[in-house]
């Protein structure tokens, strides 16, 4: 299948979702006033996805600032990944903030606290 | 004359003060929001030598422009109060402590309530009840019919450490208020 990718603009992340190398890369702003009609592209990929999975898939979210409704699109991004986790592949999160960045950190906390994937809490040195 | 032209140089003099980082008071568009939002970013990046305060300022700022942008109905606003066009009023203040921004807009007024109650209710809940909230919602929740995830004044609650206030004017013999939220932002706010 195709790969997904989407350039970042000031309000929208860098979609790199790579289906042979089973990498997902989020990085940037996630700000957008419309996030469903963003996010939608992302499911549609996921779904498709899900039917030949990798062994393993790495999500790897590097955002720098994301809005509220942006955060309930993440959490229909992650069900989807839990879904691939369910047919028994192996799915891991990796989730980078900068080391000063509590908010960031207390963000990916609280998608580790409601979703049941294995979500690592990475540290960004370089400001 | 000359006394006229003295208060306009004082009042300008006072504009530019240090403490304003940007005000704005008129009339609304998605493109004025985005503008403010862009200043913001822009100004805060020299501005402010925390990373992380200027992103709790520009995430706040964000929140409360985005709700604006999703709540504001501009088209009943220029049917009811056509002469008044400041629609939106924002503020963005450097205080000694850290920041302080001041939104407000009109609502109509059956919405009042609900909104008062909503933000009542944030008030009397404890930072850690706030945190909860904000996950229970995020886990359950559903996008409002105006593509709000309901989310937002929880957020801003919890990342400015609770530091609100807002208020409701009515305006007089409109179906309308003027609501104002202030927002105060520090780096001590956890």
């Amino acid at each position: 299948m195709e790969n997904l990718h989407l350039a970042e603009t000031s309000k929208t992340p860098l979609v790199f979702f790579d289906a042979k190398a089973g990498k997902l890369i989020l990085a940037g702003r996630s700000i957008p006033e419309n996030s469903i009609e963003f996010y939608k592209p992302l499911y549609d990929w996921l779904e498709q996805y899900m039917k030949q999975p990798r062994a393993v898939t790495v999500f790897e979210v590097k955002l720098e600032y994301f809005n509220t409704s942006s955060s309930k699109c993440l959490v229909e991004v992650f069900r989807r990944l839990e879904e691939i986790q369910q047919k028994g592949y192996k799915v891991e999160v990796d989730w980078y903030y900068e080391e000063d960045d509590e908010d960031m950190l207390e963000s990916g906390m609280d998608f580790k606290e409601i979703i049941n994937l294995p979500i690592n809490m990475k540290v960004l040195h370089n400001e | 004359m000359i006394s006229i032209l003295d208060n306009s140089i004082q009042h300008y003099r006072s504009l530019q003060s240090k403490n304003i980082v940007l005000a704005y008071k008129g009339s609304a568009s998605n493109e004025l929001l985005d503008t403010i939002l862009s200043i913001v970013d822009n100004k805060i990046k020299y501005l402010e030598p925390h990373a992380k305060l200027r992103r709790k300022v520009y995430t706040i700022v964000v929140e409360l422009l985005q709700n604006i942008y999703h709540h504001l109905d501009i088209k009943t606003l220029q049917e009811y109060i056509l002469e008044d066009l400041d629609a939106i009023l924002f503020l963005l203040l450097k205080t000694d402590e850290g920041y302080e921004i001041i939104i407000g807009n009109y609502i109509a007024q059956k919405d009042t309530i609900a909104l008062k109650s909503r933000l009542e209710s944030i008030c009397r809940m404890s930072l850690e009840e706030i945190k909860n909230t904000y996950r229970e919602a995020l886990n359950n929740g559903e996008f409002s019919a105006k593509g709000g995830a309901g989310l937002g004044f929880l957020d801003i609650a919890r990342r400015s450490g609770k530091q609100l206030e807002y208020q409701f004017e009515k305006v007089p013999d409109r179906d309308f208020s003027f609501f104002t939220l202030k927002v105060k932002i520090s780096l001590s706010s956890e």
